[in-house]
């Protein structure tokens, strides 16, 4: 267990020699723990480990290993101080002092905001972080169902949106049914919303860091291109300091192996890119003997 | 909270033990996580367990199969027969750690399948048997699982892969391998016969009905040993239906576990 109070849940992946390449720390996503939905993060972080760098996976308080914690601090704030003693501990137990955070949705989000926040991130890497629509995703979108046949089926059988719409016209209440398949989010094109996005994504890039997002359509229904985030955070100086891909296959949580080692291959891809100094004298060699891991 | 792990240099497996809290110390419980996809939406609700049995004064062992979760291993390295011995391997490490003579056995899912299996192995060593929601027939789990995957129906989820013999064979299921060995492993199991060689006190408790469950709860009710068959309605720990259920622990069956133990 890390932290101060030995709160915090975690396993370290390294290589077996030493290395110096900027160590990753991997977020939950959601409620999941460090695991990461079909293993993901574990795969990764063993193909990581094995091209030279130490990764850290751990649980932020409450949720998998990791008790709650008592404090009057927000869940962000308590989640950003966590982030924060792992860092502090990777550099007092390895002497690493650069850091790559790395996230998939909530667990994006906080990386992009953590990475602001810290001069010793120097990149993130972003599975479908949180980012507003756009007029061009809009376009997208409305070209994408008028040529989808469950919305031509829906039309002529009456059901779906529209229909449970005009109805609603008509009823004396006029309450518009509500699907059990919609859930809650924010309004991330509320004007508040997209400059406190734009504050966090540009206060990472002033700190130094290099992102790489990656974008799926599993989050369809709220990005659908490769370059929605220049768009909607327009106040942003992005320039050369991030690299966007978007997976026009691929579900939120990366479901098929393809998938997967798509995914793996881009972000080793971009180490190698951003980080070209830094390679083990193990980088792409395949054996378990060559990295191990630890329970903290 | 103790996180180490233990097992064997070649077979690492990956536990979580918690020591019994308020004067308890005298009995002990190992939890069987399911399988594949169950197993990550489980784990919220298992460690839950963890905690509240060692509240109630239970010492608690939870681990990681061999290629499941944190235990070392690729996931193409799990196999049925080696969870199997993993479960026996963690019961004598839950004695050395614990002190106690025997343990009582927690397994969800496919777990409780394979707990029941490895007890057969070392019944003098196991005391109690809980089954949640338990796999009965492994046949029918198993086209259960290629039925579930066959039907996603998410954005940008393609058909399933197959797999070549050098990979194993087999399919993906719902994001992991399901190679030649892992089905046929599977379709082996069978919980009611297993069960009917056992002498241990066994508690059953089922959030889903289903003909093969009310199979288990007439081998249950036959016994006079306090065995007993309970359906309660509550989340299925191990299945999320984004986004209504999605984190849920189901509090009455975790609650329902902990006083059937005591």
């Amino acid at each position: 267990m890390l932290g101060q109070d030995e709160a915090l849940a975690a396993i370290v992946t390294r290589p077996v020699m030493e290395a110096h390449a900027p160590a990753i720390i991997i977020l939950n996503t959601g409620v999941a723990h460090r695991v990461g939905h079909h293993r993901k993060f574990v795969t990764l972080s063993r193909r990581l480990a094995r091209a030279g760098h130490t990764v850290v996976r751990f649980d932020f308080p409450g949720l998998g290993d990791s008790p709650a914690m008592t404090t009057d601090a927000s869940l962000l704030e308590g989640n950003l101080f966590a982030i924060r003693e792992v860092a502090n501990w990777i550099e007092q137990a390895f002497s690493i002092d650069r850091i790559i955070m790395l996230g998939l949705c909530s667990g994006a989000d906080q990386s992009v905001i953590y990475a602001g926040r810290d001069t010793r991130v120097k990149g993130a890497i972003l599975l479908d972080p949180s980012i507003p629509r756009t007029r061009r995703y809009h376009i997208n979108d409305f070209s994408r169902r008028i040529r989808s046949r469950a919305l031509w089926t829906n039309f002529l059988s009456g059901k779906g949106r529209i229909w449970d719409y005009t109805r609603s016209l008509f009823r004396k209440d006029g309450a518009v049914s509500v699907s059990s398949r919609q859930f809650s989010r924010p309004n991330l094109e509320h004007p508040e919303a997209i400059s406190f996005l734009e504050g966090v994504y540009q206060g990472a890039i002033d700190n130094g860091v290099n992102l790489l997002g990656i974008f799926t359509a599993g989050q369809e229904y709220q990005h659908n291109y490769r370059t929605q985030i220049v768009d909607a955070l327009p106040k942003v100086h992005f320039a050369d300091r991030v690299s966007l891909h978007f997976l026009r296959d691929c579900d939120h949580t990366f479901i098929r192996e393809s998938y997967r080692n798509y995914m793996y291959s881009l972000v080793a891809d971009w180490l190698l890119s951003e980080f070209p100094d830094d390679r083990s004298p193990n980088h792409g060699v395949a054996s378990g003997d060559d990295i191990e891991s630890m329970e903290f | 909270m103790i996180p180490f792990y233990f097992g064997s240099r070649e077979r690492k497996l990956f536990g979580v033990f918690e020591p019994a809290q308020n004067g308890g110390a005298k009995r002990a419980v190992l939890l069987c996580y399911p399988w594949g996809y169950e197993y990550v939406n489980s784990h919220r609700s298992m460690a839950r367990l963890g905690t509240l049995l060692s509240h109630t004064g239970f010492h608690t062992l939870r681990f990681d199969y061999y290629g499941t979760g944190d235990s070392g291993g690729e996931d193409r390295e799990a196999d049925i027969e080696g969870s199997r011995r993993d479960i026996v391997t963690a019961i004598e490490e839950l004695i050395e750690l614990s002190g106690v003579e025997r343990v009582s056995i927690v397994g969800l899912r496919l777990g409780a399948m394979l707990g029941v299996a490895a007890a057969c192995e070392k019944p003098h060593l196991v005391d109690r048997i809980v089954l949640w929601d338990p796999v009965v027939e492994g046949g029918q789990y198993l086209q259960e699982l290629y039925n579930l995957d066959d039907s996603i129906s998410i954005p940008g989820v393609g058909p399933a892969s197959y797999f070549s013999e050098e990979l194993g064979g087999g399919r993906e299921v719902m994001g992991l391998p399901m190679t030649h060995s892992v089905a046929a492993g599977i379709s082996d199991l069978d919980l009611t016969s297993r069960l009917a060689q056992l002498p241990h006190a066994t508690y059953a408790v089922a959030t889903r009905s289903s003909h093969l469950q009310r199979q288990l709860q007439a081998l249950l009710e036959q016994r006079a040993d306090g065995s007993a068959f309970e359906r309660l309605d509550d989340h299925p720990a191990w299945h999320e239906e984004w986004p209504e259920n999605a984190g849920a622990i189901p509090v009455a069956v975790l609650n329902r576990i902990v006083s059937w133990l005591k």
